[in-house]
């Protein structure tokens, strides 16, 4: 809907480029390229074990994007995605650990624990702006800082540990050889993007993004679905917080420090413009990918060629 | 890689996240035409100006009725500070020396005070600079750097270093005004490409040490006060000239108000926009400068305190964070107020964490208390 209305005023020329652009089909043409062309480049052949890794690393930023396009979407900017995910690491550490629980239960626990911080933050930045009607930028900027402040409460220093049974749940293998948990969990991200979008809700974040006033005026409950899309976007924050724990299986009250910058990156490569409704998640997902091969790439420019003669170096040698 | 990743991000939004139209030659043609059209070259000419003066003439009113709204968002940061010096008095209790409180606030609230100055007016042009823990750091590291303990290099270094801070300005200012991209966008990306460079260049380590005139600035008396808190003096005279009394304040203002109205006035948008990021750019530098005075070396991180706290002090001052509103005064008195309370809890034991986010909610209050209630 919203690549028809991008292309409204000159249909025939502005419809292909509008389409691929902000369907995320640029996004996905590049992840294609870059995969291509590091195949061509690199001495060895591309492995089972690079899928698993770099899908590992991918994941948490897949997710966190999915959550920051659509609060982008809405017109509407989010600065807490990497405080959220440190704090809900440092939660799941300290008060989850090494527990004795059955693997099920563990990780049921963990995702309620894990989605109902990210969530519930998610709702106090949605209750600032949208029915106090104050800058996103500066309610999750100071958000950002308070819930910051609380990891590093909560969990001084690195250290401690989660089950690594539910560890190896999140990162292992569906099908050994042939598809690793952290590309089920990908695609479970993109359909639920998919069925978000289908919702009233998601036709109601487009319009807002668009213009707020005209949707206003066509009825929409531009407050609530404001507030909605901070919190849903929480809910995603709190999901790569949970996913990245399993990944590193340790805790560290910085863990999500660098995300900003790679989250809004992924939102952009994905085509999603800032301001609001034009792209969409699936977008995102492919940026996120990309940037995850490109930014290990680059390690591995700035880091010399010798790590590649290790006896285990990936398809593009390993990141040092 | 920060530094990659910033990159990718500008070429991303570059290659497929903006929608006005790129600076063509077309627009500059524009603007040179309907400049060499334009009666006066600065701003409204005197007979505008001169009528509502006329009419205050003819039929006094008070100063405070005049400034009373200005008044209104300027005076609660000053409110706060006395009651947060009257706590720290009391915390403190017979230890207490005021003078002596009195030197070290308006040393350290200096920092603040001019990184306020920078801020504000990206702020009150509607935008908002991100970039300036790094825009602190990276001129900082190249002074002590090339001025390792010599004031006779010091004489280049330091120009340099004011070069860099404006040169990441107009970086800034050209990604925003010049090629649309968000303020948000621009300055993190510029700050991530920064921080990548300030990594290499000092590998993470400290290196070198600042000239003996930055340390004479900072760590020295002159007439009883560090030279500092004369510079401050002097600061506040310019910084009130330049954000509140000038065409270029009137035109900031226009800016931040409504881009549109500004653009029908003959307010030309990209310069104002550039303008401002040259200035926060600069004022960051300085502050590194300051800083590195202080600390008689310059670090990796030395900046990151200043993010949060350059937006707290512009916000506590009463500016509309939306743009079109500020008074240097108030940035003022929120620069010396966030001083006092960063003092007042270093006294007690709380850890840094409870700190930050104290900071955060702090942030948060002044934003919701000194909105416009007609907004």
């Amino acid at each position: 809907m919203t690549d028809e209305a991008a292309a409204l005023p000159n249909l025939s020329t502005r419809l292909p480029v509008a389409f691929l652009q902000r369907s995320g089909m640029i996004a996905f043409l590049v992840l294609l390229a870059v995969i291509l062309a590091l195949i061509a480049v690199s001495p060895n052949r591309l492995s089972y074990f690079d899928l698993s890794t770099i899908s590992a690393s991918g994941t948490t930023l897949a997710l966190a994007g999915i959550g920051e396009t659509i609060v982008v979407l809405g017109g509407g900017l989010d600065l807490s995605p990497g405080a959220i995910i440190s704090l809900v690491n440092v939660v799941l550490v300290t008060q989850l650990g090494p527990s004795t629980l059955g693997v099920g239960a563990y990780t049921a626990l963990a995702v309620t624990i894990a989605i109902g911080i990210g969530a519930g933050i998610g709702a106090i930045n949605g209750l600032l702006v949208s029915y106090l009607r104050l800058p996103s930028i500066i309610v999750t900027l100071a958000t950002m800082f308070v819930v910051q402040g609380a990891a590093l409460l909560i969990l001084k220093f690195p250290g401690g540990s989660v089950s690594s049974d539910f560890a190896n749940l999140l990162v292992g293998d569906v099908i050994t050889d042939v598809l690793p948990v952290p590309i089920l969990i990908i695609g479970l991200g993109m359909l639920a993007w998919l069925y978000i979008k289908r919702l009233r809700f998601g036709v109601g974040l487009y319009a807002i993004g668009s213009d707020a006033a005209a949707a206003q005026a066509s009825r929409v409950n531009v407050r609530f679905i404001r507030f909605l899309s901070f919190t849903i976007a929480g809910a995603f924050f709190g999901a790569a917080g949970l996913f990245i724990t399993a990944n590193a299986g340790s805790g560290d009250p910085l863990i999500g420090a660098g995300f900003l910058l790679k989250v809004f990156t992924a939102v952009v490569i994905g085509g999603t413009l800032i301001g609001g409704g034009r792209g969409g998640a699936l977008g995102t997902v492919f940026g996120a990918l990309t940037l995850t091969i490109v930014s290990t790439f680059s390690w591995l420019w700035a880091c010399g060629p010798t790590t590649c003669r290790s006896s285990r170096a990936p398809f593009f040698c390993s990141p040092c | 890689m920060p530094i990659v990743e910033g990159a990718i991000l500008l070429f991303a939004v570059l290659a497929l996240g903006t929608r006005t139209e790129l600076l063509t030659l077309a627009s500059v043609r524009g603007y040179w035409s309907a400049r060499a059209a334009r009666p006066v070259r600065s701003g409204p000419t005197a007979a505008q100006i001169g009528a509502p003066a006329e009419a205050d003439r003819q039929r006094p009113v008070g100063w405070l009725v005049r400034n009373g709204h200005t008044l209104r968002f300027v005076l609660p940061a000053f409110a706060i500070l006395i009651v947060v010096l009257g706590i720290t008095a009391a915390i403190n209790g017979g230890n207490f020396k005021f003078g002596s409180y009195l030197v070290s606030l308006l040393t350290f609230g200096s920092f603040l005070a001019i990184l306020g100055l920078g801020q504000g007016a990206v702020v009150t042009a509607g935008g908002l600079d991100l970039s300036v823990p790094w825009a602190i750091t990276f001129p900082a590291i190249v002074v002590t750097t090339y001025a390792n303990g010599s004031d006779s290099a010091a004489t280049w270094a330091i120009p340099l270093a004011l070069c860099i801070g404006a040169g990441i300005g107009f970086f800034n200012g050209t990604l925003v005004a010049g090629l649309g991209i968000s303020p948000i966008i621009a300055t993190l990306a510029t700050g991530s490409m920064l921080e990548g460079i300030a990594l290499v260049f000092s590998h993470g380590a400290p290196i070198g040490n600042a000239p003996p005139v930055l340390l004479w600035f900072l760590n020295s008396r002159l007439g009883g006060l560090p030279p500092a808190v004369w510079f401050l003096a002097l600061f506040v005279v310019i910084g009130t000239l330049v954000l509140n009394h000038s065409g270029f304040a009137r035109r900031v203002r226009a800016v931040g108000n409504s881009e549109w109205v500004a653009r029908l006035s003959g307010v030309h948008i990209r310069a104002v926009t550039i303008s401002v990021y040259v200035l926060s750019g600069l004022c960051s530098a300085i502050v590194g400068l300051m800083l590195a005075g202080f600390a008689d070396q310059a670090y990796y991180d030395m900046g990151k305190p200043y993010l949060l706290a350059s937006i707290a002090v512009v916000v506590l001052g009463g500016t509309r964070i939306t743009g079109g509103r500020s008074h240097y005064i108030g940035i003022l008195g929120g620069a010396l107020l966030f001083t006092a309370m960063g003092s007042m809890l270093q006294t007690t034991s709380l850890p840094e964490a409870v700190r930050s986010i104290i900071y955060g909610t702090v942030l948060l209050l002044a934003v919701i208390l000194l909105r416009d209630q007609a907004e």
